[in-house]
């Protein structure tokens, strides 16, 4: 027996949880690790995993209840199900592997009052955290940025770093931020 | 030698550079030649001998990943970094950059190569002919001539007249500024069925069109909606009598096909960059002051004047003129009318012709005066005579409100002097009858207002000059008049 509600927070739609999960489902892309922000009643997992067989899908929820129960009965070999904590959100080794700036998407329904936590954590997973992002593009080799204009924004975006390009260099990287920024205008 | 192509915009604009990679052909007959395109134009292959292989761009792919919140920016950047080095690693001698984008200019330099391909003209290419400034040179010509020290033009060739009762009309383009109008469109293809039941009628489109086509033409005896692939548009456009489009990838297809065109171009649509590459076709172009715009902006007009400019009814008689005599018509309309040719130098050229029928109409004349005696001149009139008269007159006016906006432009524009050099254009307007030089004072006034000093001038200057030819002509005639016995107006003697 699934729970579709857990202490009065609504997990999943109540109406076609198959639906709900099928059209959350639609735009991601097959990547080879999926990070998943939110368990709820699981249906999206299952068919997360049952689209991308050969995808390894990481699922993060605050919740060890709802984890030991999908647990219990769910056997997707793909699918790893972890409790977070989320007043001790830290980038652990999992984080902070290459995997896992790839892909992150939260499922909403489930997470809907802790929502700023889990945006905050997407924010970090996906580098779009001004001191995040610094750390991995200088691992990538970007070194034409300005850093101290770079922590200004809240969020990072192509626009932003296209802002805090270094107008004299002519380096690869340069050019290559050139040319992504030009596709998005 | 491995050489690769880099052309990076729409369909169209691959298609016709396909003819520059005939001419890289022919400069290095024994190299592989590859061309690196977008998506869209990945089946450019089965329609060019040329080409070797193509290579996608991964545009839409980079765009996608770069726009959903939950991807990471460092996905779309090593992806391309990936890709610039699988192409870096097909050890390319030679990279020709036929684009002139931001964006082609710095991948073509993370593009590693032992040779590259770009002479001066290139910084032309760049800074005039990618934004909206008239310039002289077609598209083709203007990327030709930015890599000149291998690419040779070649002479120009020529619409062929066929005879496969076979009209082909493409109604939509990629702008909706560019479309003249689906509703015209409607029209003709009536009046084209009823004038020429022999004929048979294919409403071009590609498969994202033909919703739109199908709910909005029918389909009869001779009448069909053809959805076709590039190698079977290019079959199709072999067989064509006449294509009737506007500034589409079709046109610049049936350019290769040889196909006789009539080209409607609208909004941001410029017949002199991006006419079809063929001699022989007939280009319509509403010359509004705000046209040519800037591609997929919004259009600043209350209504599409372009295209309201273009009547249906001249449109018809243009195609039922070509169809039965096989020659485009003379005939003056209230639109810009052109024909494509070359030059001298094998340039592409685009003739008005309003200027060769008004000059012929002249030399015509000129010739029946010399050669007959003034007995022999039934229609000449003092009618006549004073127009000539009157025109020479309101030329001097003309003349003198040219200066004055030479004077007036010299110094720094206000509110005050732009309301001013507007009145003297709605007061030129009145002395002078004749679209193309109102178009030119007001082209100096758009070119000064976006500190285009040089062009400016050079539009007042050239402005002048044919006031005072056209002066010349008329006093020429009223000598030729008088010499011939007509004095006076006020005598009111009438040749006989």
């Amino acid at each position: 027996m699934r729970l579709v509600s857990y202490e009065g927070v609504l997990l999943c739609s109540q109406r076609d949880p198959l639906k709900e999960a099928e059209r959350w489902c639609l735009d991601i892309p097959n990547f080879s690790h999926i990070i998943v922000l939110g368990l709820g009643a699981g249906y999206h997992v299952e068919t997360l995993a049952a689209k991308y067989p050969q995808s390894h899908i990481h699922v993060f929820d605050h919740r060890k209840t709802l984890v030991d129960s999908f647990n219990s009965f769910s056997k997707i070999s793909n699918v790893t199900v972890k409790v977070l904590d989320l007043d001790k959100i830290e980038l652990d080794s999992f984080f902070c592997s290459e995997n896992a700036y790839k892909y992150a998407k939260i499922f909403y329904p489930s997470v809907q009052s802790n929502y700023g936590q889990y945006h905050k954590l997407q924010k970090t997973i996906l580098a779009r955290d001004p001191l995040v992002f610094e750390h991995r593009a200088k691992q990538s080799g970007i070194d034409c940025l300005n850093w101290d204009k770079i922590k200004k924004f809240d969020e990072i975006n192509i626009k932003a770093i296209y802002e805090c390009k270094s107008d004299a260099t002519q380096t690869d990287p340069a050019r290559i931020i050139i040319i992504l920024r030009e596709l998005v205008k | 030698m491995k050489i690769l192509v880099i052309s990076l915009l729409r369909l169209g604009d691959a298609i016709m550079h396909l003819k520059l990679i005939d001419e890289i052909r022919r400069a290095h007959s024994n190299a592989q030649v590859d061309m690196l395109v977008n998506s869209e134009a990945s089946h450019i292959k089965a329609i060019s001998h040329n080409i070797d292989e193509v290579l996608t761009f991964p545009r839409k792919e980079l765009q996608r990943s770069l726009a959903n919140s939950n991807e990471c920016f460092f996905n779309s950047y090593d992806r391309l970094k990936t890709w610039v080095s699988e192409i870096n690693n097909r050890n390319y001698d030679m990279i020709y950059d036929f684009t002139n984008t931001v964006l082609s200019h710095n991948l073509y330099s993370l593009l590693a190569t032992r040779l590259s391909k770009k002479d001066s003209l290139a910084s032309y290419l760049n800074t005039v002919f990618s934004i909206s400034k008239r310039t002289s040179f077609h598209y083709i010509d203007a990327v030709r001539n930015s890599h000149a020290s291998t690419l040779k033009p070649q002479e120009l060739a020529t619409a062929e007249l066929r005879t496969n009762k076979m009209i082909s009309v493409q109604p939509l383009t990629s702008d909706k500024k560019k479309n003249w109008g689906i509703g015209y469109y409607q029209s003709l293809i009536k009046n084209l069925e009823i004038e020429f039941p022999d004929y048979k009628i294919a409403i071009l489109g590609s498969p994202f069109e033909e919703n739109v086509l199908r709910s909005h033409f029918s389909e009869s005896k001779n009448v069909k909606i053809e959805v076709l692939d590039l190698v079977n548009l290019e079959f199709h456009l072999w067989e064509s009598d006449l294509l009737i489009t506007g500034d589409t990838a079709v046109a610049h297809l049936a350019a290769q096909c040889k196909t006789p065109m009539l080209a409607i171009y609208c909004g941001s649509a410029d017949p002199y960059k991006t006419s079809p590459y063929l001699k022989n076709v007939y280009v319509v172009h509403s010359e509004e002051i705000c046209a040519p715009c800037g591609h997929s902006t919004d259009c600043t007009q209350p209504r599409h004047m372009c295209s309201e400019s273009i009547r249906q009814e001249d449109i018809c008689f243009i195609v039922s003129y070509f169809l039965k005599y096989k020659i485009w018509p003379d005939k003056q309309f209230a639109f810009h009318s052109y024909l494509t040719d070359s030059s001298e130098t094998k340039q592409f050229l685009l003739r008005d012709i309003h200027d060769e029928y008004a000059s012929f109409k002249n030399k015509s004349r000129q010739i029946y005066w010399q050669q007959n005696e003034v007995s022999s001149i039934p229609k000449i009139s003092n009618k006549f005579f004073f127009e000539l008269q009157n025109t020479i007159e309101n030329i001097d006016s003309a003349l003198n409100i040219v200066a004055e906006f030479e004077s007036e432009l010299s110094n720094q524009l206000t509110a005050d002097s732009s309301h001013s050099l507007m009145s003297k254009i709605s007061e030129f307007e009145r002395y002078v009858d004749d679209y193309d030089l109102v178009s030119l004072l007001k082209n100096s006034l758009k070119l000064h207002t976006k500190s285009d000093y040089f062009q400016s001038e050079s539009d007042l200057d050239l402005l002048s000059k044919i006031l005072k030819n056209k002066r010349m002509l008329y006093q020429y005639y009223c000598k030729q008049l008088r010499e011939r016995g007509f004095v006076d107006v006020s005598g009111s003697r009438e040749l006989s």
